[in-house]
């Protein structure tokens, strides 16, 4: 079954229809306007909504992409190990000098 | 032969990603990017091209009149009910989608390749020093070349082991994220079943157009295709009536303009729908597949002769290290 707004606009199809066979009275557009106002009130509703779930999948994101910076930061790691030995070594190096 | 084909088969079980996986998984990351790219850029130009439509609106509509905000004023519902906080959000996870692609590539191509030899060039450089003030330290400048050798190949397949186990341990967040995000992008960019957007209810409903679909709630998309077609209902009012008066000139005028901007908003909005939707189901598709790519191993010819390499340095490097003189 469709959705109010999905029905608000179904509706305002129908009498966009009897318009457009020349039923140009000003009542019937001004009925027109009036259910289109309410459409958008209610697609607004429905957009609102959906921001509350936007908001909470940005967190869900953030610690996700978290946890790769973490893994990067754990690859450099190991490119920086190979430093640490050769730093090792010229320690060891000193001790002969 | 046989044993050289053992030894590679068994460094091969302990090696990182193949070629094929950082081939899928790159690709993965890159569509992610794209998917995140993609909702950001279009989601703010919706809500304009919104206020655009409703600016034209205004020009022609006499009647138009601004609405109680309920805080004590009156505005001219420009952006018809699209908040900024609402567009703020949307903005934000779609950035926030397109950095998490970004970090996922990094991860699977920053090769530290240069960091890799400069630490195995340090290295050389502070055995050969040693090796000049100590009598005890007696190493050959082949032999420096060796163990540098050694410490490079053993570094890289250090990494690249560790790039593999990361990636396994990410794609399970992946996929929840993209089960998350995916459907809330596929609800702003898909199109409601008799949106005005749709060819068949452009111009209000079509001879044999559906009466019926699958219901969604209003998205992004969704208002703009309505703002465009009650702007272009109203335009076509004005141009139809007769009215000779010359001030209505003017408005005659504006109204054809704001046909064609309507118009031309209903055509762009379809498309906008029809590209959104193949990029982000395709998407929601990847959700499991990174967690696929890193599990499941397929070694190319690629990979064989990359291995070959490496054992073929760290073959010369032992046999320079244990020779005896």
């Amino acid at each position: 079954m469709s959705l109010l707004t999905e029905q608000l606009q179904s509706f305002i199809y129908d009498l966009d229809a009897l318009i457009d066979r020349g039923c140009a009275d000003d009542e019937l557009w001004e009925l027109r306007q009036r259910i289109s106002e309410f459409q958008f009130q209610q697609d607004a509703i429905e957009i609102h909504h959906a921001t509350e779930k936007y908001e909470k999948a940005l967190t869900c994101v953030s610690q996700a992409k978290a946890s790769v910076t973490h893994c990067i930061e754990d690859l450099s790691h190991t490119a920086e190990a190979i430093e640490k030995i050769s730093k090792c070594v010229t320690a060891i190096r000193k001790l002969f000098d | 032969m046989k044993w050289f084909l053992m030894f590679a088969a068994v460094m091969l079980t302990g090696c990182g990603l193949t070629v094929q996986q950082k081939a899928d998984s790159t690709a993965i990351a890159k569509a992610t990017v794209a998917s995140g790219q993609f909702a950001s850029d279009n989601l703010a130009q919706l809500r304009r091209h919104v206020i655009d439509l409703q600016v034209a609106y205004h020009k022609i509509n006499p009647r138009a009149k601004c609405l109680d905000t309920g805080m004590g004023t009156c505005a001219l519902p420009l952006d018809k009910g699209i908040r900024t906080d609402d567009l703020t959000a949307r903005i934000a996870l779609s950035d926030a989608l397109a950095a998490y692609g970004q970090a996922i590539d990094s991860l699977i191509n920053a090769d530290h390749k240069e960091e890799i030899a400069e630490a195995a060039d340090e290295l050389n450089g502070s055995l050969a020093s040693a090796a000049e003030k100590s009598d005890a330290l007696d190493l050959s400048e082949d032999q420096l070349d060796a163990i540098s050798g050694l410490v490079e190949v053993a570094g890289r397949w250090n990494l690249e082991r560790q790039r593999q186990h990361a990636l396994q341990e990410i794609a399970p967040g992946y996929a929840s994220v993209i089960n998350q995000v995916t459907p809330l992008l596929i609800h702003d960019f898909t199109l409601q079943w008799n949106s005005p957007c749709r060819p068949e209810f452009r111009d209000g409903r079509a001879d044999g157009a559906p009466s019926t679909g699958d219901s969604k709630q209003a998205g992004m998309l969704d208002v703009y295709c309505k703002t465009a077609y009650d702007l272009k209902r109203h335009a076509r009012r004005i141009i139809d009536a007769r009215n000779a008066e010359p001030a209505y000139h003017t408005v005659r005028s504006d109204a054809v303009d704001a046909y064609v901007l309507a118009h031309n908003a209903q055509v762009n909005g379809y498309i906008l729908s029809s590209n959104g939707s193949k990029l982000l189901s395709k998407l929601h598709d990847s959700a499991e597949e990174l967690g696929n790519v890193a599990n499941d191993k397929h070694y190319s010819s690629k990979d064989i002769k990359a291995l070959g390499k490496d054992l073929k340095s760290l073959s010369s490097s032992l046999k320079v290290l244990i020779t005896k003189e």
